[in-house]
């Protein structure tokens, strides 16, 4: 199986409490790309709870979605924010999984056509990575002691 | 492989739009996507990494 290994990204306040000192967070820089080549690379959190792939809005225009809330698949979404807390809008776009952190160029990187949406209200970082899409597609392997984490294609 | 620090990102730039180099750089930073991206064009980076940075005190829990 081929993985591909990226950096847990280490956030530091020793002025805060013990338990906010430190965060290691599993973020990955990922592409986004229409057909017609519009291309946006966005930091985004790898949130294995979440069954799809969310992005801000604000995203849409420039991958030529004049109006993101267009289309047939729209849904709410429910978690810790709480009970459908928010809506996302489901347009079919390219995921590029860079194969590592020094290349972020598209003929280094997997492409996997799938249905990201686009949501009403931000909730910080650019975007979230789930399951369709991604983690259907990439066992993630967790190592924060050795502060990496592992994507492993699967067949 | 060891972790990469943002701390300076986060601590910086929080409840901003940031756009960055391929190091991690800050390029610039907005209160939008737009604008971010405008600003990063603007200084020949065509394709910047972005992020919309949190309140650093912001805890997820997904």
């Amino acid at each position: 199986m081929t993985s591909f290994r990226y950096p847990y990204t280490r956030v530091s306040r020793p002025s805060d409490p013990p338990l906010l000192q430190f965060k290691n967070q599993p973020l990955l820089t990922i592409g986004l790309a229409s057909n017609s080549g519009q291309l946006v690379k966005i930091l985004s959190y790898i949130d294995t709870g979440s069954q799809w792939c969310l992005f801000s809005n604000q995203y849409a225009r420039h991958l030529g979605i004049k109006d993101y809330k267009k289309t047939n698949e729209s849904f709410p979404l429910s978690g810790i924010g709480g009970s459908n807390a928010n809506f996302a809008y489901f347009h079919d776009l390219t995921l590029l999984i860079f194969k590592d952190t020094k290349r972020l160029k598209r003929d280094n990187a997997i492409e996997i056509q799938t249905k990201i949406g686009f949501v009403d209200r931000d909730f910080g970082f650019g975007g979230i990575l789930g399951v369709y899409g991604l983690l259907d597609r990439f066992k993630f392997i967790g190592n924060i002691p050795e502060g990496y984490f592992e994507l492993e294609k699967m067949l | 492989m060891g972790t990469q620090d943002l701390t300076d990102v986060f601590r910086n730039y929080e409840n901003k739009w940031v756009a960055l180099d391929d190091n991690n750089k800050v390029i610039a930073s907005a209160a939008s996507l737009d604008e971010v991206l405008k600003l990063a064009r603007q200084k020949g980076v065509i394709d910047p990494i972005t992020a919309s940075i949190p309140d650093y005190h912001t805890e997820y829990v997904l």
